[in-house]
């Protein structure tokens, strides 16, 4: 590690305005080599934020988002004045954290055993049948598990035949969902996790694995004391990245899953900030509260993932964020 | 990872400076416990898409009444033929279109993305943490879909053009920040040693940073090519007049017009039964179309995951 | 040092974005064209051949033509959203209370106020809409024109005609006992389903009843939906009272009944037919049951229509009187946006539409002869061909279309005839202004959908009632009929 781009000096001396202009030319290169990607954030993403207005506005739309008028924070009442604010942040942010982790260890654990594969050819076809769960949509996904799961589905007639019970009924039953989904999305997302840890872990430099087996460590030893250290950083950016997004549900999952727009009853458990809003708004859409519940997932986002990187970097600089 | 270990790679080198051997082998039980995991996850992955494609070639009056098949009971190509059949030339435009803008798109959104990636990468860029948070920034922060939509349209005179499917897509920050831990791991003594030979700072990048990146540039670009292939949002809100379209976007399409037919509130006439319109297995057979190109490129990609190349040109 | 640059980045967005305020105006030189949002739910391919003779229509009547965007009907609803939201300047849109939504629109000042322009330059608009388009004023002011057909909704039975058969019902006899005989109708419904019952296989299903049913039993109107609390009643003392419908003993009656079924097994597999998918498929084999169907509405030849589309014949027979109510006449509408610059030459076009019956048929069923074929006065469409819009009540009055083969061919003025006669909501042509209460109304739909369908179905228990209650009102619902009562009593003294 002490060999990587972390540790190097800075090139020039920090201070006076002098050398600000010869850092600039120094690191012109560098600058250039950003450009593309800044140019296109200003286009795509910077200019139009004028439009986070639109949150604390009234839109009309003859008057345009400029000449609208403020009101204030009347569009958060929506969510926050909602009976409901709590019950869906909790199913949100608890699934969330549920899928963050479990997901990314399950990802690490099959990148850490594909790693293991010694035929190529073998790996390679195991790698591309992973990936495959990706290519179904949440919406084949949901009438795939309806099939399963129905009252006639795969699922009852296999605990009917066996222990002779009941069929269940799933869709009426809330308890069973978290679960229900924290699997189907495991199934779902394995493959494309898993390619990020397996890159990873072909970046690693054999020489590290020599080394180790010369001093007679052990696999387990290999694994905890090589591998999983030296993709540590990628893995702490994947889950520093995620806590952005910790207010943010996945809504094709959400709302396809538990067909959530044909029966009620499963909403205690699966209802999200996104389906909620989308749902509420649908007969009275109303661009300023969908603004303002937007706003309100990212800056928490932000809030979060500012404290996650700060308390990262205060155990190891190299993996925080920045 | 002990210095002395360190020590010991070293003198191993080669002259060639390729480094022997690599990890040590796994007992035959262990290896026999892995492949059975593995196997497991793979046929939980392989039956659904089996199911997929069995059901896309079935008919749909088999479906309906009896389910989804894992094997195809009652074979019937009527799924593809409403994909393909009248609007034969359609499915093709649109994978014309969308062969064009994913491969586009991947190209620039690669390169942008990766160069990115290695400037951030650079800890001694003294603009580095301004521009790592001016990039994660957006990732959470939008202006939203209205002020998007003025801007493209109104500013930019963008919409039924092909650069709208492409360049709102080209930068990802999330894929940035992974380039950028990858590449953050490559030794900068690397570097550094160019440096003083007087490479500048792009053919560092293109002859030392692409190639020991590898495994990450192919991830990543597996994945941008993922996202070209799939999107359909683009296509479907800024194209109103010309023929741009993505193959996403065209299924949908598609689906969504034979599911207007059981809509009860318009009056479609059609030669079919209704319990024959192919819908599941439309449904169906879509995914395959869909996803069949994207499987046949992976193995393309996979290519690039191989282990540690060479560093040897650092002696000593 | 960052926040410096953050807030430099974002200044400049700002500064950008004030100059794109003003959206581009499109000027040019020669005939107007205008710019129509629509959309279409069946094949529209010849679209550009179609609409290049309905342009040399155009051009020669009103000196214009029309640049119709043509938008998949799903998509319909977000795109012209987008659309109205940037300020982007087009013409002529779809709009009612279910997609693009009206009262919403006008409360954003998206439309143009038409009531001065429409009996100048649209005369046959204005004529044959007199009386039905009261119910889009809004502030006494007309935003939209009425796209006619069946305005009146009533419930109707649906039955399946094989088994119906079977078990010796005859749908028409219930229609007069309900509508004429005086009798309940859930004692109708009851009779009608162990008929049922007694014929029709174990796997059948029989749905429940919905609120909309003993909305209409009772002469109940939501006003701004059947889902949200906030309703007034009929032929009562005062037919102004707002109350929540969901409080009222209608839908108490309803709750009980609904328990009675269910324990009888007289409701049964609705988690069948949950699924639209399900639904239809069992609309097909012709084993769904709805002795009073909860949605829909009944309309002359909507039998023979269903029979063609379903390839199986359902009884639809009308159960309860026929209302006329806002939402029911608002339920297809065309508006001018307020971004438009061609407001006149707009309602140009909208009455050659209407009056020229030629254009209607190009615009819906395509080119005679080729698309549709007209043979003794009744439309046959040619399945395949390239050009059939599938919403010919999305523009244009539907009494301009040729009836379809298998419809009487008085369909028109049978459906004339029921508009007319309806009886009359009281809040018929109040319209409510959203913007107090628009947390509430939102809140209050989400608490309907999680307990509604499932009280209605039976997968919910009656006891279910009192939290469901609970909740509407924890999520505002008295407050929504506080300010709704406010305004329709605001409304009333200015008539």
């Amino acid at each position: 590690m002490s060999e990587s781009l972390n540790e190097y000096p800075p090139l020039v001396a920090k201070r006076g305005r002098g050398m600000l202009r010869r850092r600039f030319r120094m690191q012109s290169e560098l600058h250039i080599m950003a450009l593309p990607v800044v140019l296109i954030l200003i286009l795509y993403n910077y200019i139009p934020m004028f439009g986070l207005v639109i949150a604390f506005k009234r839109l009309q739309v003859n008057l345009g988002i400029l000449r609208s008028p403020w009101v204030g924070f009347q569009n958060f009442r929506f969510f926050f004045s909602s009976p409901d604010a709590w019950r869906v942040t909790r199913n949100t942010v608890g699934m969330n954290f549920l899928f963050i982790f479990t997901t990314n260890f399950s990802a690490l654990i099959l990148a850490l055993a594909m790693n293991e594969v010694r035929r190529r050819g073998i790996l390679k076809f195991y790698q591309t049948i992973y990936f495959l769960p990706y290519f179904l949509s949440w919406v084949v996904v949901g009438f795939m598990l309806y099939g399963m799961l129905n009252r006639f589905g795969l699922v009852n007639a296999f605990l009917t035949r066996t222990f002779g019970i009941e069929p269940i009924r799933f869709y009426d039953t809330p308890g069973y969902w978290p679960v229900i989904l924290l699997l189907v999305r495991i199934w779902k997302g394995i493959g494309y996790a898993s390619v990020v840890y397996y890159a990873g872990l072909m970046a690693i430099d054999p020489g590290f694995y020599e080394a180790a087996r010369i001093d007679g460590a052990t696999k387990f030893q290999e694994i905890t004391k090589i591998s999983i250290p030296l993709i540590s950083p990628i893995i702490a950016m994947l889950i520093i990245l995620a806590f952005g997004h910790v207010f943010r549900g996945d809504f094709g999952m959400f709302w396809h899953l538990p067909r959530l727009d044909r029966n009620g009853i499963l909403k205690p458990t699966v209802d999200i900030i996104d389906t909620y809003v989308y749902n509420s708004l649908r007969i009275i859409g109303d661009i300023g509260i969908a603004s303002a519940v937007n706003f309100y997932q990212a800056f928490v986002g932000l809030v979060l993932v500012l404290t996650v990187n700060r308390i990262t970097r205060g155990i190891s600089a190299e993996h925080a964020l920045y | 990872m002990s210095a002395d270990a360190v020590t010991r790679i070293k003198a191993k080198r080669t002259s060639s400076g390729r480094v022997a051997g690599g990890k040590q082998g796994l007992s035959r039980g262990s290896t026999i416990g892995l492949h059975v995991g593995l196997t497991i996850l793979a046929i939980l992955c392989l039956i659904p898409m089996l199911v997929v494609i069995s059901t896309s070639f079935s008919s749909e009056s088999d479906v309906k009444e009896n389910g989804y098949p894992i094997i195809v009971r009652d074979f019937s190509l009527d799924a593809y033929e409403q994909l393909i059949g009248r609007s034969s030339r359609t499915i093709i435009d649109a994978y014309v279109d969308t062969v064009m803008v994913s491969g586009v798109g991947t190209f620039l959104s690669l390169f942008a993305c990766s160069m990115a990636a290695y400037v951030l990468a650079r800890r001694n860029f003294f603009l580095r943490t301004h521009l790592t948070f001016f990039i994660f920034f957006t990732m959470l922060f939008n202006g939203g879909l209205v002020p998007t939509y003025i801007v493209i349209t109104q500013i930019y005179s963008l919409q039924d053009t092909f650069w709208v499917l492409v360049l709102p897509l080209v930068v990802v920050p999330w894929y940035i920040l992974i380039l950028r831990t990858f590449m953050q791991g490559i030794s900068y003594e690397l570097i550094e040693s160019a440096k003083i030979d007087g490479a500048s700072e792009f053919r560092i990048f293109g002859t030392i940073i692409l190639p020991l990146a590898k495994p990450g540039l192919a991830c990543i670009g597996l994945f941008i090519l993922l996202r070209y292939w799939n999107s359909w949002f683009e296509a479907m809100l800024y194209i109103n007049r010309s023929d741009w379209q993505t193959l996403q976007l065209m299924l949908i399409r598609m689906q969504q017009r034979v599911e207007a037919m059981f809509d009860e509130n318009s009056l479609i006439q059609t030669n079919l039964r209704i319990v024959d319109i192919p819908s599941e297995t439309l449904r169906m057979a879509m995914v395959v179309v869909a996803a069949g190109p994207m499987l046949i490129v992976f193995p393309f990609f996979q290519k690039y995951f191989v282990r540690g190349l060479t560093i040897g040109s650092v002696k000593g | 040092m960052r926040s410096r640059m953050v807030i430099a980045v974002l200044l400049f967005a700002m500064v950008a974005g004030v100059l794109s305020a003003g959206g581009e105006g499109e000027s040019g030189d020669g005939p107007v064209e205008l710019v129509h949002y629509g959309f279409s739910a069946g094949d529209v391919s010849d679209g550009p051949e179609v609409f290049g003779l309905i342009n040399e229509k155009l051009g020669a009547r009103i000196g214009a033509t029309v640049d119709y965007v043509d938008i998949p009907g799903p998509e319909y609803e977000q795109r012209i959203q987008v659309v109205i939201n940037s300020g982007e300047a087009y013409d002529v849109a779809f709009t009612s209370h279910w997609r693009n939504n009206y009262h919403v629109n006008v409360s954003r000042g998206a439309f143009t106020d038409l009531t001065d322009l429409l009996p100048d330059l649209a005369p046959t608009i204005w004529s044959t809409q007199q009386g039905y388009i009261d119910a889009a004023r809004v502030g006494g002011r007309i935003y939209a024109v009425l796209n006619e057909q069946i305005f009146a909704r009533s419930r109707m039975t649906r039955l399946p005609y094989e088994w119906a058969d079977a078990a010796g019902i005859v749908p028409e006899e219930y229609s007069d006992r309900a509508l004429f005989g005086g009798e309940d109708l859930y004692d109708l419904d009851l009779e009608m389903r162990e008929l049922m019952n007694e014929v029709m296989p174990e796997d059948a299903v029989f749905d429940g009843l919905g609120p909309e049913v003993a909305w209409d039993k009772n002469f109940i109107v939501p006003i701004i939906a059947s889902q949200v609390p906030g309703a007034v009643q009929g032929d009562v003392a005062n037919e102004l009272r707002v109350f929540n419908q969901y409080k009222s003993d209608a839908f108490l009656e309803l709750l009980d009944y609904t328990e009675l079924l269910v324990e009888r097994g007289l409701i049964r597999n609705t988690d069948l037919a949950r699924d639209p998918e399900a639904q239809r498929q069992a609309l097909a084999a012709g084993i769904h049951v709805t002795p009073v169907e909860p949605g829909g509405t009944f309309k002359p030849g909507g039998e023979e229509q269903g029979a063609e589309r379903w390839q199986y014949l359902y009884y639809e027979n009308q159960m309860t009187p026929a209302t006329l109510t806002t939402t029911g006449i608002i339920a297809t509408m065309l508006g001018v946006s307020s971004a438009s610059e061609n407001v006149e030459k707009s309602l140009e076009y909208l009455e050659a539409v209407f009056s020229d019956d030629s254009i209607y048929m190009l615009y819906h069923y395509g080119i005679e002869g080729r698309h549709h074929t007209v043979d003794d006065g009744f439309l046959t469409v040619v399945a395949g061909s390239g050009y059939n819009r599938g919403v010919p009540w999305a523009m244009g009055s539907q009494f301009q279309q040729i009836p379809v083969a298998g419809q009487p061919a008085d369909v028109w003025d049978q459906t004339r005839e029921l508009n007319a006669s309806a009886r009359q909501s009281p809040a018929l042509g109040f319209a409510f202004d959203p913007a107090n209460v628009t947390a509430e109304i939102g809140q209050t739909r989400s608490v309907h959908d999680e307990f509604v369908p499932g009280l209605m179905d039976g997968s919910r228990p009656r006891s279910d009632y009192q939290e469901f209650i609970e909740k509407m009102d924890d999520a505002g619902a008295e407050r929504i009929v506080a300010e709704l009562q406010r305004q329709i009593d605001a409304w009333a003294a200015t008539r």
